[in-house]
């Protein structure tokens, strides 16, 4: 009617708080800055901190002798000998348990996948070696390991693979590959229920119509089920390749870097570094250092898992 | 109550004062009255009476603050900070509340693993934690000296009195440019110990006196199945292992570093070299050296058993492999010199020093003063009480040289300790070359390396050396 007063046209809602008034965001943004801040603080400055004194010549022998070098400690890095030997080890120990806890996880997730009796109580059990802290799982191998009484020597011996009993952890030849064993057994758990999550999202149509196509094992596999595990394996791949870049603890309590420094890893080294020559300025560059490539490779990651596409169910 | 002190300072009290105190009184006040009468001594000295001190009068003339004017009057903290390692620290605690029930003075005391202890200190010391009296490892003092975190002890009240009964070598080792900084925790040479039953069942009634013998007998037990591995060591990586290359290296008169620091193997000295090729090819060609070691850490417990026969390690560990109640050797084990390379060889041993320092920045220092003076040298009754704890209970040598001849000592080291050997031990004893420098800590962890790498055979033991001798140029250079 057209006594009726018209509709106002829509405006953004707007709420006097007070002299001027804020819009949802900025009142939000507002809300949020002191949280943000305080956040940014307790996680910012030692990152910051931590930078900065990477760029000092600086050793606590010498608490009073502090000099800025500015990218020295970097560069040093990458002409001193021992500090490439622990990037080989820690590259090769990062391809091996990666590979390793990929493929042995894929397996464990694709059997767990299957209907059998027990099968809930296995899916429960698997989870302990996740559970034990890092330090624990490392001392209960040390013991596995040893080369007197150890179970795996036990073993060995009465199965007649082995003649005598072995020095694994302190023989070159065969340490690279025994120790990443207990980084296997530690993270593989975790990665066998975020793939059993993922290949329980995966349709059943999908396995019907393959069958129906008299697709073989090998072919629903590869069409089927890798392309939907396509993302929780680069996660996992991402997560295993920076748990491997800063092995510490398993490398503290078995090895201690040795034979020699045939097992210092990065994380190793830079403990050593900065705790035990007091060498802050140099232990620093090396922390950062992991974490550069760390973030390089979650990067390369990340762009694989999206040149691949998304799935949508 | 412990004896004489308590019921003096009671007496003396009482006849100052005519009143019956408490014992936090009566203690108070005899430091108090101590103190009066150590200032009247100083200033009596002073006029030129010449009169000395007695020996019980020690802790008294201890309690002056340390750095204040001799004479001024003393303020004995209620507290103070104390670290130490985690060895015994049931006895360490029993000491220091000895100590701590005398004086009224609380004692905290902390301690950190062995492994860590560098770490750990320099850490509080960086967060400006106090840290009162802490124990100093010989190997660290030259860095902690100057780092600033020990303070000089020359001067101090009691100290000369302490430093004309120390051996002149344990003197020397708590020394730096000619200041002293620590007073002495305790003291002990290595030397090769062997195990007597072991060897009379092969055939022998005496120790070798060179590697040659060594291996010779080593082989002979072998043979005759009188033990599976004669000599065993614990190598697996870790900040404290390897103490016996050194043991070996002086064995055989060696030296790695001349006066100046500087290198001296394996170009001008390669009895280095012939020691650790004797180890691999003993580990790899001969076999009588468990291959194991790579990755023990402790094999004490193997001598104990009588699983091995020879092992390179602190004087004081005899206490524990002839202690009845925890060996099945007990009695069997002996002390003697380390082999050498050849008999003409001027034959040596490890040496350390443990002390107790205080902190320049000590907010109590006249109670870490009084604190050390009784764990490192003297207790109230003019007695090295600590010092002598240490040896009957655990073994632990002593540097006072009026305990040799102590009956509790000798009767102590009866049954586990040829104190004349030990009193050998000690003459020939030498401290680790370039301990003093600041980079040594440093260049041992990479010597470590090194000497892993050559006896595991990943490289030549010329070589490996070789790189040993250019980190410590390398780093001798970066400090300067």
């Amino acid at each position: 009617m057209a006594h009726m007063a018209a509709t106002p046209p829509a405006v953004p809602r707007a709420v006097r708080r007070g002299p001027r008034l804020l819009t949802d965001e900025q009142f939000a943004f507002r809300l949020n800055l002191l949280p943000t801040l305080i956040i940014l603080t307790i996680v910012g400055y030692p990152i910051v901190n931590s930078f900065y004194l990477s760029m000092l010549k600086f050793n606590l022998r010498r608490p009073n002798r502090i000099e800025f070098v500015g990218l020295q400690n970097f560069i040093t890095a990458f002409s001193d000998k021992s500090f490439l030997n622990s990037l080989g080890f820690t590259l090769t120990y990062t391809a091996i348990t990666v590979t390793g806890v990929v493929v042995v996880s894929t397996l464990f997730a694709l059997l767990l996948n299957e209907t059998f009796k027990g099968r809930g109580m296995l899916r429960a059990l698997i989870l302990l070696p996740w559970a034990i802290p890092g330090v624990v799982s490392s001392m209960m191998w040390q013991w596995i390991f040893e080369p007197r009484v150890g179970a795996l020597n036990g073993l060995l011996y009465q199965l007649g693979i082995i003649s005598e009993y072995r020095t694994w952890l302190s023989d070159p030849a065969t340490v690279t590959w025994v120790i990443t064993i207990p980084s296997l057994w530690q993270f593989t758990p975790f990665a066998t229920i975020v793939l059993l999550s993922a290949l329980q999202a995966i349709p059943g149509e999908l396995y019907e119509a393959g069958m129906v196509d008299r697709a073989g094992l090998w072919q629903r596999f590869r069409h089927i089920t890798l392309p939907w595990l396509v993302q929780p394996l680069v996660i996992i791949m991402i997560l295993q390749t920076m748990n491997g870049l800063k092995t510490f603890d398993i490398i503290y309590v078995l090895t201690g870097g040795g034979p020699g420094e045939s097992t210092m890893s990065l994380a190793f080294l830079t403990y050593r570094v900065a705790f035990e020559f007091l060498d802050v300025g140099r232990g620093n560059a090396y922390a950062w250092i992991v974490a550069l490539m760390t973030m390089l490779l979650a990067f390369f990651y990340l762009r694989l898992m999206y040149s691949k596409g998304e799935f949508e169910a | 109550m412990f004896k004489g002190e308590p019921e003096r300072i009671q007496q003396f009290a009482q006849q100052i004062q005519g009143l019956r105190l408490t014992r936090r009184e009566l203690v108070a006040a005899g430091i108090k009255a101590g103190i009066g009468l150590s200032a009247l001594q100083f200033l009596l000295a002073g006029c030129g009476t010449g009169a000395k001190p007695a020996a019980g009068d020690a802790p008294k003339l201890a309690a002056a603050e340390a750095g204040a004017p001799k004479g001024a009057l003393v303020k004995l903290e209620k507290e103070v900070d104390f670290f130490g390692w985690s060895y015994e620290p049931d006895i360490v605690q029993a000491n220091l509340d000895r100590w701590s029930q005398n004086f009224g003075v609380k004692v905290n005391f902390q301690h950190f693993p062995g492994n860590q202890w560098r770490q750990k200190m320099v850490t509080l010391f960086q967060a400006g934690t106090n840290v009162d009296a802490m124990y100093v490892r010989d190997d660290d003092l030259a860095a902690w000296v100057d780092a600033g975190y020990l303070r000089p002890l020359d001067g101090m009240p009691g100290v000369d009195k302490l430093l004309a009964d120390l051996r002149p070598a344990n003197r020397e080792a708590m020394t730096l440019n000619g200041k002293l900084y620590g007073l002495p925790y305790y003291t002990t040479p290595s030397g090769m110990h062997y195990n007597e039953e072991h060897l009379k069942q092969a055939g022998y009634s005496k120790p070798p006196e060179t590697l040659d013998e060594l291996q010779e007998m080593s082989l002979k037990m072998k043979q005759d199945k009188v033990v599976e591995w004669p000599l065993m060591f614990g190598w697996k990586a870790s900040e404290l292992m390897g103490n016996e290359f050194w043991d070996l290296l002086y064995g055989a008169g060696g030296s790695l570093f001349d006066k100046n620091t500087d290198p001296v193997f394996p170009d001008q000295d390669d009895r280095i070299v012939k020691v650790v090729q004797w180890l691999h090819d003993g580990i790899h060609k001969h076999k009588f050296i468990d291959p194991k070691s790579f990755e023990s850490e402790n094999v004490s417990v193997a001598m104990q058993q009588g699983e091995t026969t020879f092992q390179f390690t602190s004087a004081y560990v005899a206490w524990l492999f002839n202690d009845k109640s925890k060996s099945k050797a007990a009695g069997q084990i002996k002390l003697t010199t380390m082999p050498s390379l050849t008999k003409n060889d001027k034959k040596g041993n490890l040496f350390s020093t443990r002390m107790y320092g205080i902190s320049p920045k000590a907010k109590n220092p006249g109670a870490a003063y009084q604190l050390i003076y009784y764990m490192g040298g003297q207790d109230w009754d003019g007695k090295y009480h600590t010092a002598k704890n240490w040896f009957t209970s655990r073994g632990l040598g002593h540097p006072y040289k009026p305990l040799d001849s102590d009956k509790e000592i000798i009767d102590s080291a009866s049954s586990w300790l040829d104190l004349q050997m030990f009193g050998k031990l000690m003459e020939i004893g030498r401290v680790r070359e370039a301990q003093y420098t600041p980079w040594y800590p440093e260049w041992w962890r990479f010597m470590q390396q090194k000497l892993s790498e050559a006896l595991r055979g990943i490289q030549p033991v010329e070589k490996a050396m070789a790189e040993a001798a250019a980190k410590a140029k390398e780093l001798k250079k970066q400090w300067s």
